[in-house]
């Protein structure tokens, strides 16, 4: 690329008389130093280019921004739905982990019942009568238990889950390992 | 050198190269870069900016049958380098705070 061509692509990509004037001096006050117009041409083709790689780069990321932006402010659904979904997605999170930790905790509680009516029934119902109870509500304690154990891993895997998708703490352990 | 304190240096420096007198787009970057590294395409936008907001002002002289662009620095200009010459004060302080940091 010679001095007239690469004028020329300042003007075709920039559209900045003032910016192609700019590179007209800088390329004759080089030459005039003593250096070859190859030379020149591609050390400014390539600063030219990187600097406007980052205008570029600059612009979508802007531009990204203003589109949400844009879509909050403009349409009036946008800011209510986008809260609706915080809500829920928070929601579905804590439900999540009620649920599972309360099975867990039925569980336990209806051990803990099953002893207490054991305890009290004994010595004033019969032994079948006791067995009878007491079996029945660990039986229930049981399906309940197996249920709740299922549920509080799968919560818990949930609950990685959510922390490394959005609290980037895989990014960090990644790190950590290198 | 961070982007961000380099960009605040390098309008300071610029004006400083022409507080030593009026120059040109080729000299200032070859004066200014013996202090701090300045391409072709970082010093365009800087006497841009500088030229609006008037601390620089640009006159036309012939040369070599072809016109040269000169760059002299306004009142305006001396007195941003005097404004940075004071905050320079409370980097100084800053840079101190953090030297004494690593030291201790």
């Amino acid at each position: 690329m010679n001095k007239e061509q690469f004028l020329k692509r300042i003007k075709r990509e920039s559209g900045d008389e003032a910016l192609v004037a700019y590179y007209d001096e800088l390329i004759s006050d080089r030459l005039d130093a003593g250096e070859t117009e190859t030379a020149v041409i591609k050390v400014l083709s390539y600063e030219f280019s990187k600097k406007e790689l980052e205008k570029e780069s600059t612009k979508r990321g802007k531009g990204k921004t203003w589109i949400v932006l844009g879509a909050l402010f403009v349409s009036p659904w946008a800011a209510p739905a986008l809260l609706g979904l915080g809500i829920a997605f928070i929601a579905i999170f804590l439900s999540f982990n009620a649920a599972a930790f309360s099975l867990a905790i039925s569980a336990m509680a209806g051990v803990v019942w099953s002893l207490i009516v054991a305890f009290g029934l004994m010595g004033t119902e019969s032994a079948g009568y006791v067995l009878l109870n007491v079996g029945s509500v660990l039986v229930a304690s049981g399906i309940v238990g197996i249920i709740g154990y299922f549920a509080v891993k799968f919560v818990l895997k949930f609950n990685v889950w959510l922390s490394v998708k959005f609290f980037g703490l895989a990014k960090r352990k990644k790190e950590k390992v290198k | 050198m961070d982007a961000q304190i380099k960009k605040g240096l390098l309008d300071v420096c610029v004006l400083a190269t022409l507080a030593r007198g009026e120059s040109y787009g080729w000299q200032i970057i070859k004066d200014v870069s013996d202090v701090i590294e300045i391409s072709e395409s970082t010093l365009y936008p800087i006497l841009k900016r500088l030229e609006t907001g008037g601390l620089l002002i640009t006159t036309e002289v012939a040369h070599n049958g072809r016109l040269r662009r000169y760059f002299r620095i306004t009142k305006d200009g001396i007195a941003r380098i005097k404004d940075f010459k004071e905050e320079y004060k409370s980097l100084l302080k800053i840079y101190e705070y953090i030297n004494g940091g690593i030291n201790e």
